[in-house]
C-alpha cells in the first residue's frame, strides 16, 4: 500500500487502489475465461460425455450374435470371448455356418421377396364346400342347381342307391330332388369322417358324359363330384392355408439350401430345384385345374416328379428338379403370385436386387404433348416413358410366365405368333380360351394391330427386346451380374441391413471393395457378411 | 480539479495496464472472441447443455431395436427358457407371435417394412412381457424345482444388502452381463443404479425376492437389453 500525504493524494491513491482491484478482478475473470474457452471451446465440461462409439468386446459379441444368430450370447460364450480378449475368426465362421444364420438370412430375404401369398384365391367357388361336415352336411352351392334343381343342401339322412348304382333322390314339395349324405374321409383330415351330400361326394374322375371332373367343367355336370376323398374341393380356410403357406416356404427352403451350403448367391436366380410338401403335392396333382382367376397351367413343374405324399404331410419336403426355363426364386410360384404382372415382377427385381427402384426424378416429369398422351405404348407416352422405357423390356423377361398365375408357356406349345389366334383376331371366328388368355386378339387402336395373334408379351416389343422373352428372367439376372449392378446392390443392402442405415457417400469406395470381394468369393453371401461384421464401422455404434 | 482527477485517473490506468502487461498476454482478446462462442455466458447465465451432434451416422452402425424374433429368442435365453406365453400345454400361446403384427413384424401383404421403432406400444408390451417372464422366473427359482439358476446365481432369495452386500453386487454384475452384455467391475459406479433399485425395492416391499423381480423387469425394459 502506498503512503499518501495530501487529500488529493489520498483521493488519488484510493481510486488507484479501487481501480487496481477492479482491474485485477477483471483480469482474473478474463484469464479464467480465456483458459476455459481455450481448453473447452464447446463447453463440453458442462455436459455428459458422449458414449464411446466403439463398443466394448462383450457388447460387440452381443451385436454379432444378434445379427448372425438372432439371439444374445450365452454366459459361457461371453466368458470365453472375454478370456480370449477378442472375438475369434473361428467363432464368426462357426456362427456363419450355423442354422441360425441361415434362418436370419432367410428372414432378411423375406423382406426382399415378400413371399407371402396367403391372400391369393386359388380355388373356383364351384369347388367350395359349405357346411362343416358334422352337424351340417358338406355341400356345394353352385352345382346344387344341377344336382337338385335349386341351390339347396341334401336331406339329413344316409344316401341310397338303386340297382343301377344311381343315387336315389326324393321329390320335395318345392320341386327339388334331394338325396342323402355319405361319409367320406376328407384329404385334409382322413382320420375323421365327415358327412357330404352324395352328389357332391361322387368319386368319378370322368363323368358318364365324358367330362373331366377335376376341372371347372365338372361343376356343371351332375355326374361329377369332388372326387376321391374330396380331392379337388376345398373346405374351410384350414384346407387352403397349408397350400399357400407352402408356396412361400418353398422359396425360403431354396434360399436356405443355397446359403446354408455357402453356395453361389447367383443360384438364387439360376437354380432349378423346388421343394414340395404334402399340401403342395396334393394341389399340383388334384386342384390345379379348378382355378379362380389364378391360372397355374400349363404346369411349370414336372408332374411325374411330384412325390407320393398325403396332404397332411406338411413337414415333409421333397426336392424336385425343374426345367431349364426356370430362374430360381424369380419363377417360383410364390414370386409369380406375389407379383402377378410382368411389370411388377421386374419392378421388384430392380428394387431388391439392383437397388434401382423405378421412381420419377425429384424435378418432376416433363409435361405431356397431346400426341403421346394417347399412346398405349408406355415406352413412348410422356410421363410414363421415364420408367417404362426401361421397365417394359425388362418385364418382357417374364413374357412366358403368364400374368395372374404361375404357369409356363413353352415356345413349342405357345409360339410367338399363333396362326389360329391371328386368324380369329382378324376375322369373325371365335377365339379359343388359350388365344384369349395368352395372345393379343383385340386391337383397341391401330398401334396394336401389328401385334394381333402374338403372345401378349410381344406387344410393343422392339426387335432388340424380343430375345428377352425367350431368354427368361435368368438372363436378366445374369446380365446385371455382368455389369456389376447385382453384386453392388447385394453388398449395399447387406451393409444397410447390418448397419441399420443407408450407405453414406463417403462409403462408396468400401461398397466397391465389398462388391469386388463378393465376386471374387464366387458370390459367397457368407463371406460378404463376414467382411462387413469385421469392419471397424460395424463395431462403432451411435 | 475534476480535470486533474480525470487526467490522474487515466494516467493511473495506463500505469496499471503497463504494470500488468507482462501478465496479460497481448493476444488474449483475439483468443476470446472467436472461441468463446461455444460457451454462451449471456446475462441469464445460460449455456448449451448438449454438445453439437456428430455428423449423422458418419462411420458408425446405428443402434437398433431388436426385431420380435430376436427379442423372443433372447428373452428365453436370458430367462433360462421362459417365454412370454399364455395358457399351458397345447393351449399355450406365444404372445410375441400373437402380437407380432402389432409389434412391427411385416406380413409383406399389408405391411412390407419392419417397424423397429421403440414406440410406446412396444414399450407397453415389452413391460407386460418382462413382468410375466420375471414373475415366472422368480417363482421357478424360489420353488421346489429351481433347475439351473439364472437369476439367483450368487445370492439366495432372502439375502439383503445388510447381510450379503458383496454377493448382491456379484449377482447384479452377473445379470448385467447376461442381459446387457456389459462387464461391470467390482466397485464400478455403473452398478449403483441397480444396487439402489434393489435396495429401495427391499425398503418398500420388505422382500428381496420382489426386489430381484424388479431388477429382472428393469433389465429387460432397459434399452441396453432390447437394442444393440
Amino acid at each position: 500500500m502506498r503512503s499518501v500525504q495530501s487529500k488529493t493524494g489520498v483521493l488519488v491513491a484510493s481510486w488507484s487502489d479501487v481501480l487496481k482491484r477492479a482491474l485485477t478482478m477483471s483480469l482474473f475473470v478474463l484469464l479464467v475465461g480465456v483458459r476455459t474457452a481455450a481448453s473447452d471451446p464447446a463447453g463440453l465440461e458442462l455436459v455428459c460425455p458422449d458414449d464411446e462409439p466403439e463398443v466394448s468386446l462383450s457388447r460387440h459379441l452381443r451385436e454379432l450374435s444378434l445379427d448372425l444368430r438372432g439371439i444374445v450370447p450365452t454366459l459361457e460364450e461371453y466368458e470365453e470371448v472375454l478370456a480370449a480378449g477378442e472375438v475369434s475368426d473361428s467363432l464368426i465362421d462357426e456362427w456363419l455356418a450355423s442354422q441360425e444364420f441361415v434362418d436370419r438370412t432367410v428372414r432378411r430375404h423375406r423382406a426382399l421377396l415378400w413371399n407371402n401369398v396367403t391372400n391369393v384365391n386359388l380355388f373356383n367357388n364351384n369347388v367350395t364346400l359349405n357346411g362343416n361336415g358334422n352337424n351340417t352336411t358338406y355341400w356345394r352351392r353352385n352345382p346344387a342347381v344341377t344336382y337338385r334343381g335349386a341351390s339347396v343342401t341334401c336331406l339329413d339322412e344316409p344316401a341310397q342307391w338303386d340297382d343301377d348304382g344311381r343315387i336315389v333322390t326324393t321329390l320335395q314339395d318345392d320341386g327339388t330332388q334331394l338325396e342323402g349324405w355319405v361319409e367320406v374321409a376328407p384329404y385334409w383330415d382322413p382320420e375323421n369322417l365327415v358327412r357330404v351330400c352324395a352328389f357332391d361326394a361322387q368319386e368319378a374322375l370322368v363323368s358318364p358324359s365324358g367330362t373331366e371332373c377335376a376341372s371347372n367343367d365338372g361343376a356343371s355336370d351332375p355326374g361329377c363330384g369332388c372326387g376321391p376323398n374330396l380331392a379337388w374341393c376345398r373346405g374351410n380356410m384350414a384346407t387352403i392355408q397349408p397350400v399357400l403357406e407352402a408356396m412361400g416356404r418353398d422359396v425360403e427352403l431354396r434360399i436356405a439350401d443355397i446359403l446354408g451350403a455357402d453356395g453361389s448367391y447367383l443360384d438364387l436366380f439360376t437354380g432349378r430345384v423346388a421343394y414340395v410338401n404334402g399340401p403342395l403335392a396334393h394341389y399340383w396333382k388334384h386342384q390345379v385345374n379348378v382355378p379362380a382367376g389364378i391360372r397355374m397351367t400349363p404346369m411349370p413343374l414336372p408332374a411325374e416328379q411330384l412325390p407320393d405324399l398325403e396332404f397332411t404331410d406338411v413337414d415333409t419336403w421333397v426336392p424336385i428338379q425343374l426345367g431349364q426355363e426356370h430362374a430360381g426364386i424369380l419363377t417360383s410360384p410364390a414370386y409369380l403370385l406375389r407379383f402377378q404382372t410382368r411389370r411388377s415382377r421386374a419392378n421388384r427385381f430392380f428394387t431388391a436386387f439392383m437397388c434401382q427402384p423405378f421412381q420419377p426424378p425429384d424435378s418432376g416429369l416433363a409435361a405431356s404433348d397431346d400426341a403421346s398422351s394417347y399412346s398405349l405404348d408406355l415406352q413412348h407416352r410422356d410421363g410414363c416413358k421415364y420408367c417404362h422405357a426401361l421397365l417394359e423390356p425388362s418385364a418382357a423377361y417374364w413374357g412366358r410366365w403368364p400374368e395372374t398365375g404361375a404357369g409356363y408357356l413353352s415356345a413349342e406349345e405357345f409360339p410367338g405368333l399363333n396362326e389360329d389366334c391371328y386368324r380369329c383376331a382378324t376375322s369373325s371366328l371365335s377365339c379359343s380360351d388359350a388365344c384369349r388368355t395368352h395372345y393379343l386378339t383385340e386391337a383397341l387402336t391401330s398401334e396394336q394391330s401389328p401385334y394381333l395373334g402374338m403372345l401378349q408379351a410381344f406387344e410393343f416389343r422392339r426387335e432388340d427386346h424380343v430375345p428377352n422373352i425367350e431368354a427368361g428372367p435368368k438372363a436378366l439376372a445374369l446380365s446385371v451380374v455382368v455389369d456389376g449392378r447385382l453384386p453392388d446392390c447385394v453388398s449395399r443392402t447387406a451393409v444397410s441391413w447390418l448397419l441399420g442405415r443407408e450407405v453414406l457417400p463417403e462409403e462408396e469406395p468400401w461398397i466397391d471393395e465389398l462388391h469386388r470381394l463378393f465376386v471374387a468369393s464366387n458370390f459367397s453371401y457368407r463371406s460378404l457378411i463376414k467382411r462387413i461384421v469385421e469392419s471397424p464401422v460395424y463395431r462403432k455404434v451411435q | 480539479m475534476r480535470r486533474i482527477a480525470t487526467i490522474a485517473f487515466l494516467g493511473l490506468m495506463a500505469a496499471c495496464v503497463a504494470e500488468e502487461a507482462p501478465v496479460v498476454a497481448p493476444e488474449a482478446p483475439q483468443i476470446v472472441e472467436p472461441d468463446a462462442t461455444g460457451v454462451r455466458m449471456d446475462p441469464e447465465g445460460h449455456a448449451g447443455l448438449t454438445p453439437a451432434p456428430p455428423p449423422a451416422d458418419a462411420g458408425v452402425r446405428v443402434r437398433r431395436r431388436m426385431d420380435i424374433d430376436q427379442l423372443n429368442a433372447s428373452l428365453r435365453r436370458v430367462s433360462g427358457g421362459i417365454g412370454w406365453t399364455e395358457g399351458e400345454g397345447e393351449s399355450e400361446v406365444d404372445l410375441f407371435e400373437e402380437l407380432s403384427d402389432t409389434l412391427g413384424r411385416p406380413d409383406f401383404i399389408q405391411i412390407t417394412s419392419e417397424d423397429l421403432t421403440p414406440s410406446l406400444l412396444f414399450e407397453k408390451f415389452l413391460g407386460d412381457a418382462a413382468r410375466s417372464v420375471c414373475q415366472k422366473l422368480v417363482a421357478r427359482e424360489t420353488g421346489e424345482d429351481p433347475g439351473d439358476q439364472v437369476l439367483f446365481v450368487h445370492v439366495g432369495p432372502d439375502d439383503t444388502l445388510d447381510t450379503s452386500a458383496e454377493a448382491i453386487d456379484a449377482n447384479l454384475r452377473h445379470l448385467l452381463l447376461r442381459y446387457h452384455g456389459q462387464v461391470v467391475e467390482e466397485g464400478d459406479p455403473g452398478l449403483e443404479p441397480w444396487s439402489w433399485l434393489f435396495e429401495s425395492t427391499v425398503h418398500v416391499s420388505g422382500s428381496p425376492t420382489v426386489a430381484w423381480q424388479s431388477v429382472c423387469v428393469a433389465l429387460i425394459t432397459h434399452p441396453d437389453f432390447y437394442s444393440y
